[in-house]
């Protein structure tokens, strides 16, 4: 139990939510690594920069025999994706992404790197920083191949920042394009220039500003079937119901569907009507009496 | 009359030379997300023409998918918000996993529970109630209230002290 306010509020931040923070990750750098993988974690700091952490000691880990020490990383630091790089004879420039739910490895999925150009090596201009990147995915493998799914998956959630309602469309700037092709992934980044097309919608020049990966995909491990399910699962609360009766046309306007009771005629309120007045015997009289005044 | 809708259709036509197209022909629709800015390209890539150019054939694959994307993002509801033309962003489709397990709803406390068993419910009781006798609204406890013992001048001394 918190003693302050301050980790009262600090361990709310934690908490589980019905909408989540956006999720963090932490950059942490293996026992021994070569200067192409340290370069690496600089650069996929740089690209999530603001909701990352970098480490910039020596952490020897080994994420596949044993996670626990990756997962009090996490816990501690409160961060559910992470990025791990090493170096070996065995595996060469290896990289190591993952992500973890309720602070358990849910999925990891071990990265060579071949070909390594870093953000520096591409001398131009680069996007500012903090904007959402798009994100692009082509190659069949993305779409039949489980562990490529899954590294889809990893990607899309490493590299997609916060969930945004608004974007300004100007700021549109930076382009992440991952294909899947002849056994490899190819990572590459851009920055995007829009020019005039002549209509409304600009057309798109791009511009490769590193980093840029040659990626293979050595060891895998994927969560099982129902965890990965129960991370899946939404709350109640947040599921979009259905409206019921109510659409839209082409034109957008909106249409509503209105069910009703048939309607009681005889307590229908109408034009009240001297004429139209029900005499009762007592009324008659009267306006007899009148009559017979008047005469 | 021929000739000027000649020299119109003309220069539109080297209007439009002057700008690139921004239609892009793909044989698979892409999948696009716009709430994540998200786009999958399903359409098988040609390994040979890959082979021969790499860096080429994977920067117009990049420009034509992202000119797709774009295409997709500018048809959106856009808004102005101090001076800058802003996109609504539909909800995201594609899903991920979550960070940490949906939260529980916290368990009734002991009071809560007996309260539920028996029924008892809370009831507001107003500031303020009608009194009859001096025809208005006064407090329903405290000074100048009903039970006011300072409202009498003088008061019997009680018989328990």
């Amino acid at each position: 139990k918190p003693r302050t306010q301050r980790a009262k509020r600090a361990l709310e931040q934690r908490a589980p939510k019905l909408v989540e923070n956006t999720k963090k990750a932490l950059f942490i750098k293996g026992g021994n690594t070569s200067e192409i993988v340290t370069q690496i974690l600089r650069d996929c700091y740089a690209l999530k920069k603001g909701n990352a952490i970098l480490f910039k000691k020596k952490n020897i880990l080994k994420p596949f025999e044993d996670q626990t020490s990756l997962e009090f990383f996490s816990e501690k630091n409160d961060t559910s994706l992470f990025m791990y790089g090493s170096h070996s004879k065995k595996r060469p420039h290896n990289i190591i992404i993952g992500r973890t739910f309720s602070y358990h490895v849910l999925d990891m999925i071990e990265l060579g790197v071949e070909n390594f150009k870093s953000l520096s090596d591409f001398k131009n201009a680069k996007y500012s920083s903090g904007s959402k990147p798009c994100l692009v995915f082509s190659g069949e493998p993305f779409e039949q191949d489980t562990e490529h799914k899954r590294l889809k998956s990893l990607l899309v959630d490493f590299f997609r920042g916060p969930v945004v309602t608004n974007v300004r469309l100007a700021g549109l700037e930076h382009a992440l394009h991952f294909v899947a092709i002849d056994g490899k992934i190819y990572l590459r980044s851009y920055r995007i220039i829009l020019k005039k097309s002549g209509s409304r919608t600009p057309r798109v020049e791009l511009e490769e500003i590193g980093p840029s990966l040659d990626l293979v995909m050595r060891r895998t491990r994927l969560a099982a079937d129902d965890l990965f399910k129960k991370s899946m699962k939404q709350p109640k609360e947040a599921k979009i119901r259905k409206v019921k009766n109510v659409s839209r046309d082409v034109f957008g306007t909106k249409h509503g569907r209105i069910h009703m009771q048939k309607q009681d005629l005889n307590t229908l309120q109408l034009r009240k009507l001297k004429g139209l007045k029900r005499k009762t015997a007592e009324t008659e009289n009267n306006d007899n009496s009148k009559k017979a005044k008047s005469d | 009359m021929a000739t000027v809708v000649e020299s119109v259709l003309l220069a539109a036509a080297e209007e439009e030379k002057k700008y690139k197209s921004i239609e892009v022909k793909k044989a698979i629709p892409l999948e696009i997300d716009p709430g994540n800015l998200l786009a999958f390209d399903t359409t098988p890539l040609e390994v040979r023409s890959f082979r021969q150019n790499k860096k080429t054939f994977l920067d117009s694959l990049a420009r034509d998918n992202t000119q797709l994307l774009i295409n997709d993002i500018w048809k959106l509801p856009v808004e102005r918000v101090e001076d800058v033309i802003v996109a609504k962003l539909p909800p995201p489709t594609y899903r991920v996993p979550r960070e940490k397990s949906i939260p529980r709803a916290r368990p009734p406390t002991k009071w809560q529970e007996y309260a539920r068993l028996k029924g008892i419910q809370n009831r507001k009781k107003s500031r303020k109630v009608w009194d009859d006798e001096q025809k208005k609204w006064i407090p329903s406890w405290g000074y100048q209230s009903k039970n006011d013992l300072k409202k009498d001048w003088l008061l019997e001394v009680p018989t328990n002290i």
